[in-house]
């Protein structure tokens, strides 16, 4: 569960923008503006990597629980993939690290064009509780365009979920204004 | 009919051309190979007059019993052997006149001398003409390993271990003839033309034969004298090349040719030919998936073809002798196309891994060294049909006979009874495992062969070192003739036929070949009545259709005023995210590549996986890749059999000098005196 630090709320992110409800997902694309064209693409299919540019663990096993039989990620069609050269999505945790910024970027390359990023968890927005110590560098949409944001510390899987989701243009009527 | 005038100028012109290439080459290697050029054209054209006019033309040399002669003889059957060696042959020499420029000229001798002996063997119409053909030959071979360009030790060994082997093989060739001598009462028996012979000997002459022929053709247990000599001493190309493309095709000749004059099979021969053919086959496919010698891969790759040719020839015994005249003529037929389709293939990918392996520097199929890129598209189109054909990819000639074969065993259901069904079966689903595996193999002597690595930051190949008329010619020759091969499938089937059918006693090419459904008459080959069937002509030009289809269609090729083909964004590879080195370390390579065929059959390649430290780390935990790297070393079990073998001979033969040689010299002279003296009562009793 969410420790409700708030720290998802500095570095730009800010909770009042639209959403009522403070664990929900936002969509901060630019790329992808347009919800209904993302469902054209992706259809009812989604290859997800997750990279991990320096978290703490525990964003990684809310992702990890994603696959256990209670939130059952393959039902909705989305599964975790582990080269860039097969994903849809990546999914990138935790507070970016000096030795992980280039890493961030090549992996983004190597991504087949079109391609989502989700940024889960405090430290990829904001930097979280590492922000300001000398091992972080920025949050992760300086360094990549990021669509959709999830908070939390840690996020839950259903949040995950619907960013998934919500990237994919699969949560359309109750995606934010 | 021919005039024999005619037929005996052509072989008397191929011998004295080869000869003069012998001995020319002393002077010049050029010419010499020139002259090997021209003898080849010769004995292609003689053998193509002989198999389409037919009739036996033989020339008796001198006489060697009361009743038989030395004498060269030229069959249909024999020059359907000619006629796959000299066409191997004609693109080999073609192919050393650039090649061979750093090798000594004794090369060029020996290469013609190789050639020379193996005309011998196959135009030889007796038992002593074979065997001095055959040793002339092995001995030929033996110092052309010698020229390899490995260490000298390696060299040495291997040279001797081929000498070993093949000196094994002309003993039991030696056992076989003198059973096939007291049945026959004559040496005449390398014709066709010979009764056929029943003797409560067959068994002996049968076993005997192929031991000795399967030495020569790399078969299971013996398979070391294929690859060793190849690999280990890293022989010249053009020699491995005459190696495996035609040295054990005389294999293949002499065990058919010996096979066909027996009147009568056992059942358990035709078993035992096709168990140690499919164990051959799939372990000759095996190792060779897991080799990285660039001369290493196609000579195990050798090893699983002879395997199939053996299983088909163990099919045409078990049909025989159950009566089952159609299929024993198919899978005979097959075995003979495949021989065809394997040894130019054969040929070709060795000429071509020599030549790569030269541009790169290294035999080494995961060598980082990657080759000039002005050289790549020659070399990656013409050898593309060559690994195609060797993967048995239609239309090309490898698919033909390998269809045949895997046909041939589908057809074991018709065998009379259940344990030759159910090995025939068996054998059946050996060879196409390894039909499989070989494609593993093919993508892997391709891709990373001749494709992979690109063109690196730092890469500096060595430039300007073009292939030219000779090596280019000599590819793009080998290339035609895979197509043909594959595309004229008839033709060759024709060919094949006309060489059995005096063995047969019929020509199956009207039975095999035919039309239907719409398809005209010479362009269907069937391979039973009624079974399966197909067409190699038109599959190929429906391939040829739906290949252009695929490119135009589905966006192989862009056309950019329409806006049609595919986006293309080059990125970096991804190497888990770190950058690309520059220097090729840590590309992906072809040992990992095969590594987990390596680590999942451990138990056949006795896989032993060393770590080895770098830099002098010495820690008892090992804490980051940089300090170790792991080395994976494949074992064939039967070299270690040898190598036992060996030393046990050598510790024999230490003791023996050492306990009893040394002995009181009069014990010495009543041992030779004894030995005298029972030689002498023998001979009274035999002769009495």
């Amino acid at each position: 569960m969410c420790v409700y630090c708030r720290l998802c709320s500095s570095a730009g992110f800010s909770f009042e923008d639209g959403n009522n409800d403070k664990t929900r997902a936002l969509q901060a694309s630019v790329v992808l503006q347009n919800v209904r064209s993302a469902r054209q693409i992706f259809g009812r299919s989604l290859q997800a990597l997750m990279i991990d540019v320096g978290s703490c663990n525990a964003c990684n096993l809310e992702v990890l629980n994603l696959s256990n039989p209670y939130y059952d990620l393959t039902r909705l069609g989305i599964s975790l993939t582990n080269s860039p050269k097969h994903a849809d999505a990546l999914l990138v945790v935790g507070a970016l690290n000096p030795a992980m910024v280039d890493v961030l970027k090549r992996t983004y390359e190597s991504m087949p064009e079109p391609k989502l990023v989700i940024s889960v968890g405090a430290c990829a927005i904001s930097g979280g509780i590492f922000r300001g110590t000398e091992g972080f560098v920025s949050s992760v949409r300086e360094v990549i365009p990021v669509d959709v944001t999830v908070p939390g510390c840690p996020p839950s899987p259903v949040q995950i979920l619907e960013g998934l989701l919500l990237a994919a243009g699969r949560l359309r009527k109750e995606a934010p204004p | 009919m021919t005039a024999v005038g005619v037929v005996a100028g052509l072989l008397f012109g191929t011998l004295v051309t080869f000869g003069a290439g012998f001995f020319l080459g002393l002077i010049s290697k050029r010419a010499a190979y020139l002259l090997g050029v021209v003898g080849s054209a010769l004995s292609t054209i003689l053998s193509l007059t002989v198999l389409i006019s037919g009739g036996t033309t033989s020339i008796d040399l001198w006489k060697v019993t009361s009743s038989s002669f030395a004498q060269l003889q030229v069959s249909q059957f024999n020059s359907y052997f000619l006629l796959i060696s000299s066409l191997v042959w004609l693109g080999t020499c073609l192919y050393s006149v650039k090649y061979d420029d750093d090798y000594p000229k004794s090369l060029s001798s020996l290469l013609l001398l190789t050639i020379l002996s193996m005309v011998f063997v196959l135009v030889s119409g007796d038992a002593i003409t074979f065997l001095i053909g055959w040793e002339s030959m092995t001995i030929a071979s033996f110092f052309m390993i010698l020229q390899g360009k490995g260490d000298r030790e390696g060299v040495r060994n291997a040279a001797y271990l081929f000498l070993a082997f093949g000196e094994g093989s002309s003993v039991f060739i030696m056992l076989a003839f003198s059973g096939l001598f007291s049945a026959a009462g004559t040496f005449d028996f390398m014709g066709p033309d010979v009764a056929r012979i029943i003797s409560p000997l067959g068994s002996w002459i049968f076993v005997t034969a192929l031991v000795g022929f399967g030495l020569k053709m790399g078969l299971a247990p013996f398979h070391m004298s294929e690859w060793l000599p190849i690999a280990h001493s890293s022989a010249p190309s053009n020699a491995s090349a005459l190696l495996s493309a035609t040295l054990t095709l005389m294999g293949v000749y002499g065990i058919i040719d010996v096979v066909s004059q027996l009147g009568q099979y056992e059942l358990w021969w035709g078993w035992l030919a096709l168990t140690i053919g499919g164990v051959s086959a799939l372990l000759g496919a095996l190792f060779s998936s897991v080799s990285e010698h660039s001369k290493g891969l196609p000579a195990y790759s050798t090893i699983e073809n002879n395997g199939m040719i053996v299983v088909a020839i163990g099919s045409y015994m078990v049909a025989s002798y159950y009566n089952l005249t159609l299929l024993a003529d198919f899978a005979l037929v097959a075995a003979l196309f495949h021989a065809f389709a394997h040894s130019i293939a054969k040929a070709s990918l060795f000429l071509t891994n020599g030549w790569v392996s030269k541009l790169r520097g290294s035999f080494d199929l995961g060598s980082s060294n990657p080759l000039p890129p002005d050289e790549r598209p020659s070399l990656g189109f013409t050898s593309i049909f060559t690994a195609l054909s060797l993967a048995a990819v239609p239309p090309l000639a490898g698919f033909v006979s390998e269809w045949m074969i895997l046909e041939a065993l589908f057809q074991s259901f018709r065998f009379g009874d259940l344990t030759s069904q159910i090995v025939g079966t068996l054998v059946g689903a050996v060879v196409a495992l390894a039909a499989g595996i070989i494609v593993v193999t093919m993508t892997k002597a391709y891709g990373f062969g001749i494709l992979w690595p690109r063109k690196l930051a730092t890469a500096s190949g060595k430039h300007g070192t073009n292939g030219g008329l000779s090596i280019m010619g000599s590819l793009v020759y080998f290339a035609a003739l895979i197509i043909a091969t594959g595309v004229a499938a008839p033709g060759v089937f024709l060919l094949a036929s006309d060489a059995v059918s005096q063995a047969l006693g019929t020509n199956p090419f009207g039975t095999f070949v035919t039309g239907l459904l719409g398809v005209p008459s010479p362009f269907v080959i069937l391979s039973g009545s009624p079974f399966g069937g197909f067409s190699p002509t038109f599959t190929a030009v429906a391939f040829v259709l739906v290949l252009l289809g695929v490119v135009l269609v589905a966006g192989g090729v862009r056309i950019r005023p329409l806006g049609l083909g595919p986006k293309v964004r080059r990125t970096e590879g991804w190497f888990a995210g770190s950058a690309q080195s520059s220097d090729g370390t840590g590309l992906y390579n072809s040992f990992g590549y095969s590594t987990p065929i390596r680590i999942m059959l451990r138990f056949l390649f006795r896989t032993k996986e060393t770590v080895v430290q770098v830099g002098g780390v010495q820690r008892p935990i090992i804490r980051s890749p940089e300090e170790y790297v792991v080395d994976l070393e494949v074992l064939d079990v039967f070299k270690k059999f040898y190598d036992v073998l060996a030393r046990w001979a050598l510790w024999l033969s230490a003791y023996t000098s050492k306990k009893v040689m040394p002995g009181k010299l009069g014990l010495y002279l009543i041992y030779i005196m004894a030995a005298f003296v029972f030689v002498l009562i023998y001979i009274l009793l035999a002769v009495g």
